[in-house]
């Protein structure tokens, strides 16, 4: 799974979210500046992979929400970082 | 937006717009939408669509450009050289520098005027680009199957040898390359075979009457290198749909 995804399915964990505040959050959370080209294409992929799917649009604005396909991914991949991170973080000691 | 495909703004493009007219998109926005757009036009091809439209889309380019390309033609003329065999030249340096010596050369040049006016070339350019382009290939009637020697500045070949010396000048003008072949070969008979002629110790004759051919690469082989590029794109825009599929 490539970074877009992972910080769109990142930023839909605490919430419902339309795409101006996905990208405006994952600013926030992660200091990345997703392009709108590169967010549209990470919910197009994710939708596809059921991982997301839409609610109903309000004023052309459409929010999208985390399915449990998506959560259960998402876990998988933050466990799979925190152990890179611990490992990393454990040799930089012993370094 | 338009450079997306239709399946996609039906589904995303009002959504969208609504998210630009939020967020004022700058040139690296701008940068960042089309590619994401090119992406989503690669995730639709089919492979097999892929592989035939780049391998016709390369075909094509490489027969325009074949088309395009000047057409160059070698002018080739054999001298057979038969006799007794003599001693190798003490001098096999002169030899060359005397049959092909610039002053020669640029007489030739002048004769044939092979080059446009518009070139504007000095007589040592003349000269050197002549010599660029005529090529002398010595073949042994004994020995080393086939021995090369192209004349350049200095270059020496060696004619007291029996076999055949082929000389051969490229240009665009069939008949000037025909022409200049012609007098290269007076040139060497003039210089190497009169005096042995005379002593009647070597006979020679020319083999064939000069002949031209296209050079360079052949239609097949550069539609072919087409076709392999067309693939190579193919194979660039199959990795990159695999990335937007994953």
């Amino acid at each position: 799974m490539s970074d877009p995804t992972l910080l769109v399915l990142a930023s839909l964990a605490d919430g419902d979210k339309h795409g101006y505040a996905m990208m405006e959050d994952i600013r926030a959370f992660s200091g990345t500046q997703l392009g709108p080209g590169t967010l549209y294409g990470a919910i197009t992929r994710l939708e596809e992979l059921g991982w997301i799917r839409a609610l109903e649009a309000s004023d052309r604005r459409r929010p999208y929400r985390l399915t449990p396909d998506g959560r259960r991914h998402l876990q998988e991949q933050l466990e799979s970082l925190s152990q890179i991170v611990k490992t990393g973080r454990q040799r930089l000691k012993h370094a | 937006m338009k450079l997306y495909p239709a399946w996609w703004r039906a589904r995303y493009g009002s959504e969208f717009e609504a998210l630009l007219e939020q967020m004022n998109p700058d040139v690296r926005d701008f940068l960042n939408i089309v590619g994401s757009a090119c992406l989503m036009r690669v995730k639709q091809f089919d492979p097999t669509v892929l592989a035939l439209t780049c391998g016709l889309i390369g075909m094509a380019i490489a027969a325009g450009w074949y088309a395009g390309a000047q057409r160059l033609y070698a002018s080739t003329l054999t001298i057979a050289i038969q006799g007794e065999q003599q001693q190798p030249s003490r001098d096999p340096l002169g030899v060359a520098t005397r049959a092909f010596s610039d002053q020669r050369l640029l007489a030739l040049v002048q004769r044939l005027q092979p080059y446009d006016a518009h070139h504007h070339f000095s007589d040592v350019d003349a000269v050197q680009r002549f010599r660029h382009e005529m090529a002398v290939r010595f073949t042994p009637a004994t020995g080393p199957a086939r021995t090369e020697r192209y004349v350049g500045a200095g270059e020496p070949f060696v004619l007291q040898e029996q076999g055949n010396l082929q000389l051969s000048f490229v240009h665009a003008d069939p008949r000037t390359a025909n022409a200049a072949v012609g007098m290269l070969a007076t040139l060497v008979i003039d210089e190497n075979f009169r005096e042995a002629m005379a002593a009647g110790r070597t006979r020679f004759w020319v083999a064939g009457p000069p002949k031209h051919d296209r050079t360079g690469l052949s239609f097949l082989l550069v539609v072919g290198l087409g076709l392999g590029g067309g693939w190579c794109a193919a194979i660039v825009v199959a990795v990159m749909r695999r990335r937007v599929a994953h």
